[in-house]
């Protein structure tokens, strides 16, 4: 077990910024924080990584409290905040050094951790470049670097791909996936969901300070979305299908969009199968059958109701 | 204190804000050009000065005197402007950027955080010294000036720097904007302007009687230590403040601070008596007695804007025997142990600035100490007035400041506690502004209506028309602050309970993580 969010409540002056959240993830794990803005993400992570104290609640970190050891969870956590270094004066190389050694790190053991991470987030060629004249992307690389110098078992990232061109997102999200097969908790926030789908295999959604969802992808799937939904492309009359299948058991709701048949459908996996050989025996000429599958996006949408606070 | 000792110098490394400061400050231009800047005036002056006596028939014998005169201000104004400027104006920025904010996740303490700021500045400060010192040695040769002037000089001017140093770092940790903090930093520019004139002033008497003469006498270093003592107890007051404010608002911020101050108010008092006994005189006492009620007042308004919740850090840390919770009580953070803090103080320093005037203590501490036949001093209607003063003023503050904590739990609570601290300033402010405009407008308002008696002003103590008055302002603030401990009594008692250990919970049963 590796970070567990427990009651967690804050406050500011009448504010309610994060309200009874309870969600845990462990190695391994890279878990989607969504929500619209001022949902209390940042708020979250900012206590995990203990810039801010929980009004009430607690975070865990290997059964470590950061409110009595913020300490220790400050050896344990990386942070990559939504803000990227403004340094005019100070290098590539500088920066992570600097860091390495506000992290207690000395002499070849810090020299070794300061390479590798640079090595690791691709900054080699501009180690002598100031941080002013970097990119955006490469400034998120120096970011992710400085967090984890350290080697941290848990690392947090509040919206790291905001305002990245889509090759540094790729870029960072092949990072990412790389730092999940090294066995770290990872929390991930961002508002586009569609890179989140491809590389969490857990969400936590929150909205207004309230905590909606949290689990697997699938886990979470399954509660927001109950029914299977299924495309049909049909040779012939689709009128006649959607009539067919509003007629069979099970099936919810059926329509035709596009030229294709987009049912719901309750019930296991099998169901879809059985439909399928149902409607091939009564003669249907089916050029395809497909379960639509449901991502990030789509959970967030059902889940959330859109308002902000 | 991360410090090389021979068990670690093989390992030892520095302080990483001194590491990254100094980088920084070898590429900044502001340095860089200070620096020749600051060469160039000593090249030309000492040129000049060295060409103009070369017109001259009879040779100048202070020609060196002349030039230090020049070089001390200019080194002055770097040493006490230029570089806590520099320094202060980084981290000021660092803190509104949110770089600073990154530190406190790392490993780094608040308090390693400030002495890496301050030692980057002391290395800054010994390079500009390190660059003038040549100079000025120079001037011993010209005449005019002995060399034991020209170090001990320098030393003044070198702690000096520092503390400014030190200062400027603690009103840039301030929780405040920009603007706000150049509003607070111009008084200290100014005061610190004043130091500069007061420099010269000093080094233009010391070159004149010479200091080598001086330096195995007392006279030289009564003075001079208890000099030293005011400063290192202000630096140390500085320092400890800014780290408190960098800290998170979790960690006992106020424990240090308050074990600091009463640590010197102790250590004045002892200077204070040390001196009173030796001189003769209440001056010192009085002076002691002023400074330090001024002092506990600024600490009262501080106290009232502190919150009344103690974080869960703090609570595991309260003791949990009696008399160890009871003292802990007065010392850590919280709204209630810092007022009762700073009246436990109060009441002693004003009791003990009054014993003073009431009985001969002083005088049979200073013939039992000497024996000397020192001429036992009386005291005078004055002194009696000026003791009871600083016992009204704080009594008066301590009555608003109460009243503006009950406006604030009472009415406002959801107020940040800052608004308690705000209520405390304005009450006063009002009551001794509106009473004057009703006078105004109905055409009344004189000197002599604003030296009446005006009860519940707190100004009017300072422009009193008959010194009798105190009695009543005495009677008065005695009134205001019994009232307001009556109204917040349930809000203390609340407080106090409240006040109690958190014993370290058990470790709960983990959550189980989801299956992946």
């Amino acid at each position: 077990m590796k970070v567990q969010v427990r009651g967690l409540h804050k406050r500011f002056g009448k504010t309610v910024a994060v309200d009874n959240f309870t969600f845990s993830f462990d190695n391994g794990h890279v878990f989607g924080f969504v929500g619209p803005n001022g949902a209390g993400k940042t708020t979250t992570m900012r206590v995990i990584a203990t810039l801010e104290e929980p009004t009430e609640g607690d975070v865990l970190i290997n059964g470590v409290s950061v409110r009595e050891e913020p300490e220790y969870a400050r050896r344990s956590v990386g942070y990559v905040p939504d803000s990227l270094p403004a340094h005019n004066d100070v290098t590539v190389h500088e920066y992570l050094d600097f860091y390495a050694r506000a992290y207690g790190l000395q002499g070849a053991k810090r020299r070794e951790a300061v390479g590798a991470v640079e090595e690791f987030t691709g900054v080699t060629g501009i180690l002598d470049k100031h941080l002013k004249a970097l990119s955006k992307g490469m400034k998120q690389r120096v970011t992710l670097g400085r967090a984890l110098v350290h080697n941290p078992d848990v690392l947090i990232l509040d919206e790291p791909a905001a305002g990245l061109d889509p090759r540094a997102r790729v870029e960072l999200r092949e990072l990412l996936m790389v730092l999940a097969t090294q066995n770290k908790a990872i929390l991930i926030s961002s508002h586009i969901l569609t890179e989140l789908t491809e590389i969490c295999n857990g969400v936590v959604i929150v909205e207004r300070g309230k905590l909606l969802e949290s689990g697997t992808v699938a886990d979470v799937l399954k509660k927001s979305t109950p029914h299977r939904a299924f495309a049909i492309r049909v040779l012939g009359d689709a009128a006649a299908l959607v009539k067919e299948l509003l007629q069979t058991p099970h099936v919810i709701n059926a329509r035709e969009v596009s030229g294709e048949v987009l049912l719901e459908l309750e019930g296991e996996e099998s169901a879809g199968c059985e439909l399928l050989a149902n409607l091939v025996g009564k003669g249907f000429k089916i050029a395809e059958f497909k379960q639509s599958k449901a991502n990030l996006e789509d959970i967030f949408m059902n889940v959330t109701k859109g308002g902000v606070q | 204190m991360n410090l090389p000792t021979l068990s670690n110098w093989r390992t030892w490394e520095p302080n990483p804000i001194v590491v990254k400061e100094l980088r920084q400050a070898v590429r900044s231009w502001a340095i860089t050009g200070m620096l020749l800047v600051f060469l160039t005036i000593l090249f030309f002056v000492t040129v000049g000065f060295l060409l103009g006596e070369s017109f001259t028939i009879n040779p100048n014998q202070a020609l060196g005197r002349d030039i230090f005169q020049v070089f001390l201000p200019v080194l002055s104004v770097v040493g006490f402007f230029f570089i806590p400027i520099y320094v202060a104006g980084r981290l000021t920025a660092e803190r509104q950027e949110g770089n600073v904010d990154m530190l406190y996740i790392t490993t780094l303490s608040p308090a390693r955080i400030i002495r890496g700021k301050l030692l980057c500045g002391i290395y800054l400060t010994v390079l500009f010294f390190s660059v003038c010192a040549p100079f000025m040695v120079f001037t011993n040769l010209l005449r005019g000036i002995d060399l034991p002037t020209v170090f001990v000089l320098l030393t003044i001017a070198f702690l000096l720097s520092v503390l400014s140093l030190q200062a400027a770092i603690f009103l840039s940790c301030l929780p405040a904007s920009k603007g706000l903090k150049i509003l607070v930093g111009a008084p200290s520019g100014m005061f610190m302007m004043s130091l500069v004139g007061m420099m010269v002033a000093m080094s233009s008497e010391m070159m004149r009687e010479g200091v080598g003469s001086r330096l195995g006498t007392w006279d030289f270093w009564g003075p001079t230590l208890s000099a030293l003592l005011l400063g290192l107890l202000l630096f140390g007051f500085f320092h400890l403040a800014a780290i408190a404010l960098v800290s998170p608002p979790s960690a006992n911020r106020a424990l240090p601070l308050r074990a600091y101050l009463t640590g010197t108010w102790l250590l004045t008092l002892g200077v204070a008596v040390a001196w009173s006994v030796s001189g003769g005189s209440l001056e010192p006492m009085n002076s002691w007695s002023s400074v330090v009620t001024g002092g506990l007042i600024v600490a009262l308004l501080i106290a009232v804007s502190e919150g009344d919740d103690v974080s869960l850090r703090i609570r595991r840390t309260i003791p949990i025997n009696p008399m160890k919770r009871a003292l802990a009580f007065f010392f850590y953070s919280g709204s209630a142990g810092g007022l009762a803090w700073a009246c436990m103080l109060s009441v002693a320093t004003v009791l003990l600035g009054a014993l003073a005037t009431q009985t001969d203590w002083l005088n049979l501490l200073g013939s039992a100490a000497a024996g000397r036949g020192r001429a036992a001093w009386v005291t005078t209607g004055d002194e009696f007035f000026f003791a009871w003063v600083p016992g009204v003023l704080f009594l008066y503050t301590l009555a608003y400041a109460l009243f503006g904590l009950f406006i604030h739990r009472r009415f406002q609570p959801h107020r940040s506690p800052i608004f308690a601290g705000l209520c405390s300033v304005a009450l006063p402010a009002l009551w001794a502004i509106v009473p004057n405009l009703v006078l105004f407008f109905v055409n009344r308002l004189s000197w002599d209506a604003l030296q009446e008696r005006q009860l519940g002003n707190i100004f009017n103590v300072f422009a009193l028309k008959d010194r009798a008055f105190i009695a009543d302002h005495q009677l008065c603030a005695v009134f205001l602050a019994a009232l307001g401990l009556v109204i917040n009594l349930s809000w203390f008692r609340q407080q106090l309970h409240a006040f109690q250990p958190v014993p370290r919970a058990e470790p709960a049963a983990p959550v189980t993580p989801p299956p992946l």
